[in-house]
């Protein structure tokens, strides 16, 4: 290895709208620095303020000992910040750095002394020995050298090894420029992609020894990291070709494993290497723990309970990309999704659908079968003879690799991410929902057509593939992108086209005669062939929706009604035999048209009653799931009260009342201030309030809520 | 007959089902077969309009396993519905989503209830609840009772003045935010601000703080009385949201924290935090040192000033010192922090020193932070002087073991009151803490006239300045404590002039009349938030 004269590096921090929580780690910054600057190196610190807020700047305002220049920008995004700082920095070396974590106090000066010693290689990015977590959580990670044996590239394909919290030659940037966050299309997460990138390259991830990261966890809501449903972006480390060579390089290796077989391996297999934090991590608790309290917190857990951890090392997860990656060709894809046991016929439906993939476009497409195979056996080598498809098998990915739950969705992500622009079809599969319902906006966004095709033939409200695509239909609405294409057959596409404002399209009459074929007319011959053309599925046109949709309130027109809304709450007048009462609605509501009817001759029949509420409720808890409550009317207030409670605890709680005069003066506007009229109204004398009939009123969701 | 009714007959007979299937007969074929044989037969022909509304195959088919459930899943039949039909009502509520008795069981809901579901879920298919009845996880749940509108009913009708300055308390037990919560109580009745306390996270109240007759509203006992069950039973977010309408309730002009952790809670959560900046003219809160543990680990309110940043007027300490270092930590703007001295009780004339300078008062808690081990390694430096220890374990982070105790060390055990301390007994005090803010203790110490030994730490230059001869160089510094207690019995003429300076240093800084004063300015300066 080639010593550097190295004397110089600069150091970018990332600032934002970290406010107070930027003077931990710059006190922690400037301590590194100092302790740098007496051995005779020298730093030039940049700060680029990305769209910073007030408070921000003036921390980083403070710190002139520390920052060179402070050089305001409006990206927006953390990628193109980092990468417009290295560009400014005047030197080629740099230390890249977020606004909220906090580095052990050698972590300059070990680089420069490992340059002096001629240790540091222009090919290999610099991370710190460990990454420890305070905060919401606590724990300290190794981190693992890309070369060493234990690691295999592929790990990267559900996990995230490498933060860009490092120092390297800005060359490596020239090569790999950085890539970029797109929260509307969820493609993100650039550190982890660039690593991907680079790790391909056989760039080495390294890191500097007895160096800490001190990396601050805040709860999901402030974190971008954390932001829900983004994913890596494609690397060509997935790519097919790449994969077989991962395998011909590590066969190659002088260095093999011997405490380990690491193609035939229990999945969390070794965990060589933890052990207690080494007496250098208390060295810097208490250095840095005066800077930022709540990293003295490693020092309340109980003894012998914090370790030094290697990352997860999940061979299983590097067998499972290999085989969802092998057999693709270079072709784009058209991924077709099903669950065995959502649909009838789903044998011969699946093969019609790949079939007409196979043959789409003079076969320029792979068909890819992502499969809940449930009963059915499938012959991968079978369909990959007959229609050139590659078959992924979740059954086969969740048992047979025993790819655990919480990194399932990411790993059956990735065949999808590395083949943006291919054609999505959905057959109404748990699969596609489960990916949607985490990945809509990379489903979305970053594919020629997404389209859920319902095969059943009649509407029912418990198919579980209409449940399904119901569900991606409002997830798709709500996210108001790229438009998801529901296509049915007739009679179902017609009912479903009055509703909900989805985009729904109707089977041409060839693909229902090959539709047909295969279903009703299946055992008509032993021999024959049925198929459509899938640019006809791609093409079908979008049925026309009504201007007015007929939503939550659904009054029968025999009640004369006049109707305002007053923020969320709609206020009707309904009129029936010359009465006319006052119905409160809340906008997330339901309740079957026959109440308002039945409510108002209620009320017509009974003069002393003056309210009239469902008597069960069904509500939306915050999980998604529904509580259902019966209400007792013989003390209203504490209905209403439980109606306001609910509302306060993030509930959505369905608000429907008739009542026999108007309860204020001017109308709610809320669904809080509607709860509490009624609560106050309820407690005055003789205002009697019942339910008619066992009426149930329904919390709706929240357009792409559930 | 029409084309439909033959497709209902052979619908829902297996043996002409496979005819059907396999094409060896037509419509035509079935025709003549039920007119020639099937109605001889005692054949039927369900008709279309006699199926159930809400109508599920999905639902049946899940039940009825079998031949017709073959033929449904290889999709040659449209529907069970018509040989349900014919089989008869049990058969039909097996598909009928209202009259399920799988669906329930599952739901504990009605056929009416159901039917209503039903017709929900046909109008918003893969929303609502009807796909958590199927997978059975429907939850019933007894009418959520947090009380927010009766509590606040109750308070308005317990508080119905208007209030210019809430103090937010833990409770009024004994520690120093009660103490600090009540100066400001005091002087803000003297500017006319009509305070209020609200004891936030417990309902306890000692003696002490009973006989201020302070406006106190015991949020926990309050609950109690209005709801019939425990305050402490809530979750926290129940709690903050209590809080949080009861203070929009009152509608103050100032709120001032003080170590309620439901209202520290309440103020750094987005949602609580932003409605009750919304009801508040200004924000006052008080953070006091951190704790630090045996272990090094620290703990304490102060942690949360990054998230109170935005909502909080004023920040107010107890000590310069601890300013600065919140400062230097958070950089907490001088514009949005303050430091108060807070007074001492009462300045009684002091003690005549006693006649025999033999006993050395220690009094703080028995825990790790006041570090009261260490008095054994003094006084076994010093067996010609008795020290008398009072106190309590609080945080049991520090165990004494008392029978290993050199026999010149006295257990004196708990006091509640300086005044029940034997100062008049005593040549010196001596403070062996190893971390602190502005010890209460040491006001009232001074104010009783005894010479107080102590190392420099936390807020106590505050009070004693920077040059108090009798300071030892740290905490564990067991020489510095045994010079200083021989020299101040060597000469009763230092404990008097250090103690005439004690009471110097409270007179002109902590009295309340100064302390007025600066909570006076405090107010009359802008908000900063």
């Amino acid at each position: 290895m080639k010593a550097l004269p190295l004397q110089h590096a600069s150091v970018i921090i990332n600032i934002h709208r970290e406010g107070a929580l930027l003077v931990p780690t710059l006190r922690s910054l400037a301590l590194a620095k100092k302790r740098a600057t007496d051995s005779g190196y020298h730093l030039e610190v940049l700060a680029i303020a990305d769209n910073a807020d007030e408070s921000t700047l003036a921390v980083a305002e403070k710190f002139t000992d520390l920052i060179d220049r402070i050089i305001p920008a409006t990206f927006g995004d953390l990628g193109a910040a980092r990468e417009f700082g290295i560009a400014q920095a005047s030197h080629d070396w740099v230390f890249l750095h977020d606004g909220d974590d906090l580095f052990s106090s050698n972590w300059y000066l070990q680089f420069f002394d490992m340059a002096a010693r001629g240790k540091i290689d222009e090919r290999t990015v610099y991370h710190t020995a460990l990454f420890a977590r305070f905060g919401t959580e606590k724990n300290i990670r190794q981190m693992i050298d890309s070369w060493d044996t234990r690691f295999h590239p592929l790990f990267l394909a559900s996990e995230w090894y490498y933060s860009n919290k490092s120092v390297l030659n800005r060359k490596l940037f020239d090569e790999t420029p950085m890539p970029y966050n797109n929260k509307h299309t969820g493609i993100g997460n650039e550190d982890w992609t660039w690593s991907c990138h680079t790790i391909q390259k056989e760039i080495r991830h390294y890191f500097l020894p007895e160096t800490i990261c001190f990396y601050r966890m805040k709860p999901a809501h402030s974190s971008l990291g954390l932001t829900p449903g983004m994913i890596h972006d494609a690397s060509p480390l997935f790519e097919p070709d790449s994969v077989v060579q991962v395998e011909i390089r590590r066969a190659e290796r002088a260095d093999k494993p011997l405490a380990f077989c690491d193609s035939i391996t229990k999945k969390g297999e070794p965990v060589l290497g933890d052990g207690p934090p080494p007496g250098w991590f208390w060295e810097e608790v208490g250095i840095q723990g005066e800077f930022e309290s709540l990293i003295t917190d490693y020092r309340g857990m109980p003894p012998g309970s914090l370790r030094t951890q290697l990352p997860n090392l999940n061979y299983n997860v590097a067998s499972a990309t290999q085989y969802l990656m092998r057999d693709m060709d270079a072709r784009p894809k058209i991924f077709i999704f099903a669950s065995a046991n959502n649909m009838r016929a789903a044998d011969k439906v699946i093969e019609l659908m790949l079939s007409a993939a196979a043959a789409y476009n003079n076969q320029s497409h792979q068909p890819v079968l992502v499969v809940d195979e449930g009963d059915l056996v499938f012959s991968d080598f079978g369909l990959m003879g007959r229609f050139g498809a590659k078959v992924i098998s979740t059954g086969h990915i969740s048992s047979y690799f025993k790819i655990e739950d919480w990194y399932f969705n990411r790993l059956l992500m990735r065949p999808l991410v590395q083949n943006q622009g291919a054609i999505l079809i959905d057959l109404g599969s748990d699969i596609f929902h489960r990916l949607f319902t985490e990945f809509h906006r990379v489903l979305l966004e970053n594919f020629t057509q997404t389209i859920g095709l319902l095969p059943d033939t009649r509407l029912d409200p418990l198919s579980p593939a209409l449940i399904n695509i119901g569900a991606n239909s409002a997830l798709a609405k709500a996210h108001g992108g790229k438009p998801y294409t529901l296509i049915a057959q007739p009679d179902p596409a017609e009912a479903l086209s009055q509703k909900n404002g989805w985009q729904v399209a109707s089977l041409t009459p060839d693909i229902l005669t090959a539709f047909n074929s295969i279903t009703r007319h299946r055992f008509r011959a032993i021999n024959g062939t049925a198929g459509f053309d899938l640019s006809d599925l791609l093409t079908a046109q979008i049925l026309p929706t009504p201007k007015r949709l007929p939503a939550h309130l659904r009054i029968p027109r025999r009640l004369k009604t006049r109707s305002n809304t007053h923020g969320e709450i709609t206020l009707s007048r309904l009129t029936l035999n010359q009465k006319q009462y006052f119905l409160y609605q809340s906008e997330n509501s339901w309740v079957a048209h026959e109440w308002y009817e039945e409510a108002h001759l209620f009320l017509q029949n009974n003069a002393h009653i003056w309210l009239v509420p469902p008597q069960i409720s069904l509500s939306l808890q915050e999980s998604g799931t529904y509580k259902s409550r019966w209400h007792n009317h013989t003390e209203p207030h504490w209905v209403f009260s439980s109606w306001y409670d609910q509302l306060a605890s993030n509930e959505t709680a369905p608000l429907v009342i008739l009542a026999r005069e108007l309860i204020s003066n001017t109308p709610p506007a809320s669904a809080k201030e509607l709860a509490a009229l009624l609560y106050a109204y309820s407690r005055k004398k003789d205002k009697l309030v019942s339910a008619c009939n066992e009426t149930v009123a329904i919390a709706m969701p929240s357009e792409g809520a559930k | 007959m029409k084309e439909p009714d033959i497709a209902a007959y052979w619908q829902s007979y297996a043996d002409l089902i496979e005819l059907w299937a396999k094409g060896t007969w037509d419509e035509a074929d079935m025709t003549a077969h039920y007119l020639e044989h099937g109605q001889k037969e005692g054949r039927l022909i369900p008709k279309q309009e006699d199926i159930p509304d809400h109508w599920s195959d999905w639902l049946y088919f899940s039940e009825r396993k079998g031949e017709y459930s073959w033929w449904w899943q290889k999709g040659v039949i449209e529907t069970g519905a018509y040989r349900a039909l014919l089989d008869g009502q049990d058969s039909l509520e097996l598909g009928t989503i209202g009259n399920s008795k799988k669906l329930q069981q599952s739901s504990a809901l009605s056929q009416q209830a159901l039917t209503q579901v039903a017709s929900h879920a046909e109008a918003f298919p893969g929303s609502g609840p009807l796909p958590d009845i199927l997978a059975q996880k429907l939850e019933w749940a007894t009418p959520r009772s947090i009380g927010l509108l009766p509590l606040k009913e109750a308070v308005l009708t317990a508080h119905p003045d208007r209030y210019g300055y809430i103090i937010l308390l833990p409770w009024l037990e004994s520690g120093g935010a009660e103490l600090v919560g009540m100066w400001h109580y005091l002087a803000a009745e003297k500017l006319g601000l009509n305070p209020l306390i609200i004891m936030a996270d417990k309902p306890n109240v000692t003696a002490r703080f009973a006989a201020q007759n302070m406006n106190t509203l015991n949020l926990p006992e309050l609950y109690q009385q209005v709801m019939d069950k425990p305050y402490s039973d809530l979750t926290r977010n129940d709690r903050m949201e209590i809080l949080t309408t009861v203070i929009e309730a009152l509608d103050p002009d100032i709120l001032h924290l003080i170590h309620s952790y439901t209202g520290y809670s309440a103020l750094t959560t987005h949602g609580t935090k932003e409605r009750i900046r919304e009801a508040c003219t200004r924000i006052f809160v008080s953070a006091f040192c951190p704790h630090i543990h045996p272990a090094g680990h620290y703990d304490g309110y102060f942690r949360d000033i990054p998230d109170l940043l935005d909502v909080v007027d004023r920040f107010v300490f107890d000590s310069d010192w601890y300013l600065a270092e919140m400062a230097e930590t958070y950089n907490v703007p001088a514009s949005q922090s303050v430091a108060i001295k807070y007074p001492v009780s009462e300045l009684p004339k002091p003690a005549k020193p006693p006649a025999k300078r033999n006993k050395v008062l220690w009094a703080s808690r028995f825990d790790s932070q006041k570090n009261p081990g260490i008095v054994a390694k003094i006084a076994t430096l010093m067996p010609d002087t008795e020290f008398l220890m009072y106190g309590r374990q609080v945080m049991g982070d520090d165990q004494i073991n008392w029978k290993t105790m050199p026999k010149n060390v006295k257990n004196c055990g708990e006091f509640f009151n300086i005044d029940e301390l034997p100062i008049k007994d005593c040549f010196a005090f001596l403070y062996t803490s190893k971390f602190d803010g502005t010890p209460n203790i040491l006001l009232e110490i001074g104010s009783r006239g005894l010479p107080i030994i102590t190392p420099n730490i936390g807020g106590i230059a505050g009070f004693l300045g920077n040059d108090w001869p009798l300071y030892v160089d740290s905490p564990t510094d067991i020489d510095g404590y045994v010079h200083h207690i021989g020299k101040l019995r060597e000469s009763a003429e230092l404990g008097k002039t250090l103690t005439s300076t004690q009471l110097g240093i409270l007179k002109s800084e902590r009295s309340f009349g100064a302390f007025f004063a600066m909570v006076s300015a405090l107010l009359a300066q802008p908000t900063s938030a």
